[in-house]
């Protein structure tokens, strides 16, 4: 009763909020002058609920969070959702978008050829846009404090995806070098796995979603795809059936050109929706039913991904198998028990602090590992790494994060078992050593990122990397473990 | 064009809070006289909640509800029935 009593207050006063004038007029005379309405709004909230926040009585401060609340509401829905589709805004040769935040659809509509970069207030590092205009090999800056209010249509805007640099309107010796920037080093692709100059063998594979993804890995000198994100197959306006599933599945399968490629199973849930597959509302939903969890609470969607993967196998021996977000070891019984014709190596992705922490058993149930750093991160340091506000705690180089990637590392060696990493900490470069010092030989990375990961790796010795990994295992600080990797 | 005031003093030792704020203002918008609030020096737009809000009503606060318009009189009748009976409310919070 009286959480539907709390529900109702707020309600209340949201409605007589929403129809204030002193909320309302200045939005309406904001955008009759011609500013955005997300800006307008999102002023106006910002402007009452300081004034509120200054009344000397704390019962009426909080309430600035009603209006706050109310501003975001309007927000959500003046937000790019509404928008039909992306693609009809881009004419022109040469696009910018700039936007509060893209979902991963919206991302992956984005033509890589008219899109020449993403710049958005919203989203850490790590967010599904930043993650998805990589792997496009879109430029993207995310988390440009206001940004919408500054930027209008027709702007020219610099922008520099490695160093996270976004001018607008530069003049003078930036916007010379930008209008010069070579898009490639003109230096030779290093194809084929490489070795450390002590001569250790290191794979470093690319993240795909799509047979066009592999063909681009594979151009871009990817010795294999680590992780192939099937999710996105179930993200349009139709779910593939079998057969449609297996005929892509063979298609990327092809495109590795006889290099190992690692579908991961349907991975929905958390921030990745996918409207026809009807996922429930959750209060939590990155500790809710997402990954193998959806997965297996819908066994005849799930057989028939294994069984189209299955076939795919059959015919493509570099097909193999991982499944997203195990938490207990029965779960991978459950997908052996789907899949019982299953010739494929079937892996286990460490994710879950459980599944890290099980390592040594997981790793002799599964034909091989592959540590999501993201998740991993996220569920360690219990930080949602789409949430501004935490985003510097978000931090793949936490020392909580390295011992547990050292003990997984460890564990799988101790069984023989491969281990791998296809999160966003190994497509980063300096990250390399650390990674092969704590034991890995897969990499799995951003294409854009395969060249330069390897040249890292080809610069370092085994030796070293020990060394740097043993110092990381002792820090103390994410400070002290950054300073580590940085070049000396 | 007529106008109307009435005093009202709070006793609800929660003063008036965001909740029957609300509920003041939603009643006050149904009529089409300018109803304005007085608390000493300030004056609050009676169909604004943020308006009344920044008054910071706390209770012993003295107010003039003031309307102006054609239905001035039912509209402060009307709005001082309501504070009475949002007054005599507890608050649950």
């Amino acid at each position: 009763m009286r959480l539907g009593d709390e529900q109702a207050a707020i309600f209340e006063v949201q409605a007589a909020l929403i129809e204030d004038p002193e909320w309302r007029d200045p939005i309406f005379g904001q955008v009759a002058r011609g500013v955005r309405p997300e800006v307008a709004v999102a002023e106006s909230t910002d402007a009452l609920a300081a004034e509120i926040r200054a009344i000397p009585d704390e019962y009426l401060q909080q309430r600035a969070i009603d209006i706050l609340d109310l501003g975001q509401r309007v927000l959500r829905l003046l937000g790019p959702g509404e928008v039909a589709s992306l693609a009809d805004l881009l004419d022109g040769p040469d696009v910018i978008v700039a936007a509060h935040d893209l979902t991963p659809s919206e991302t992956l509509a984005l033509e890589p050829g008219v899109v020449k970069a993403i710049v958005t207030e919203g989203g850490g590092r790590t967010s599904h846009t930043a993650i998805l205009a990589r792997q496009l090999g879109i430029p993207a800056v995310v988390g440009i404090p206001g940004l919408l209010a500054t930027v209008r249509n027709g702007l020219v805007v610099a922008v520099d995806g490695d160093e996270g640099y976004c001018d607008l309107e530069p003049t003078g010796d930036i916007a010379r070098r930008f209008s010069a920037a070579a898009p490639a080093r003109d230096r030779p692709l290093l194809h084929a796995p490489v070795r450390t100059s002590d001569g250790v063998e290191v794979h470093v594979l690319a993240n795909a979603a799509t047979p066009n993804d592999v063909r681009r890995a594979i151009d871009a000198g990817a010795d294999g795809i680590g992780l192939y994100r099937t999710e996105f197959l179930f993200a349009g306006d139709e779910l593939p059936d079998e057969k449609v599933q297996e005929s892509i599945y063979c298609e990327a399968a092809a495109a590795a050109s006889g290099r190992p490629i690692t579908f991961r199973t349907l991975d929905v849930g958390g921030d990745k929706d996918a409207p026809l597959l009807e996922l429930e509302q959750e209060l939590n939903p990155f500790l809710g039913v997402r990954g193998v969890r959806f997965s297996l609470a819908r066994p005849e969607l799930f057989s028939s991904q294994l069984r189209a993967l299955t076939r795919t196998a059959v015919r493509y021996p570099n097909v193999r198998v991982m499944v997203p977000m195990l938490t207990v070891l029965e779960e991978l019984d459950l997908v052996r028990d789907l899949a019982p014709d299953a010739t494929f190596p079937l892996g286990a992705m460490v994710e879950v602090p459980a599944a890290a922490i099980l390592a040594s058993e997981l790793a002799k149930t599964a034909d091989f590992l592959s540590v999501g750093t993201n998740d991993l991160t996220q569920y360690v340091l219990a930080v949602d790494r789409t949430n501004e506000r935490l985003s510097s705690l978000y931090d793949e180089l936490n020392p909580a994060v390295v011992r547990l990637l050292g003990s997984i590392a460890a564990a799988a060696a101790a069984t023989g078992t491969e281990a791998g990493v296809c999160g966003e900490l190994a497509g980063r470069p300096l990250a390399a050593p650390l990674l092969l010092g704590l034991g890995y030989r897969h990499l799995s990375v951003v294409p854009p990122q395969v060249q330069n990961v390897k040249r890292a790796i080809t610069a370092c010795t085994l030796a070293s990397a020990e060394v740097l990994a043993g110092q990381a295992l002792r820090a103390t600080r994410t400070v002290h473990v950054a300073q580590l990797l940085q070049p000396t | 064009m007529t106008r109307a005031t009435r005093v009202f003093i709070v006793q609800n030792p929660s003063g008036l809070h965001a909740r029957p704020a609300a509920r003041f203002v939603e009643q006050a918008r149904r009529f089409e006289s300018a109803v304005n609030v007085g608390r000493g020096e300030t004056t609050a737009n009676g169909k604004s909640l943020v308006s009344l809000l920044k008054l910071g009503i706390s209770s012993g606060a003295r107010l003039t509800l003031s309307a102006e318009g054609a239905d001035a009189q039912a509209a402060v009748d009307a709005l001082i029935g309501l504070l009475v009976e949002l007054d005599a409310e507890t608050e649950t919070h």
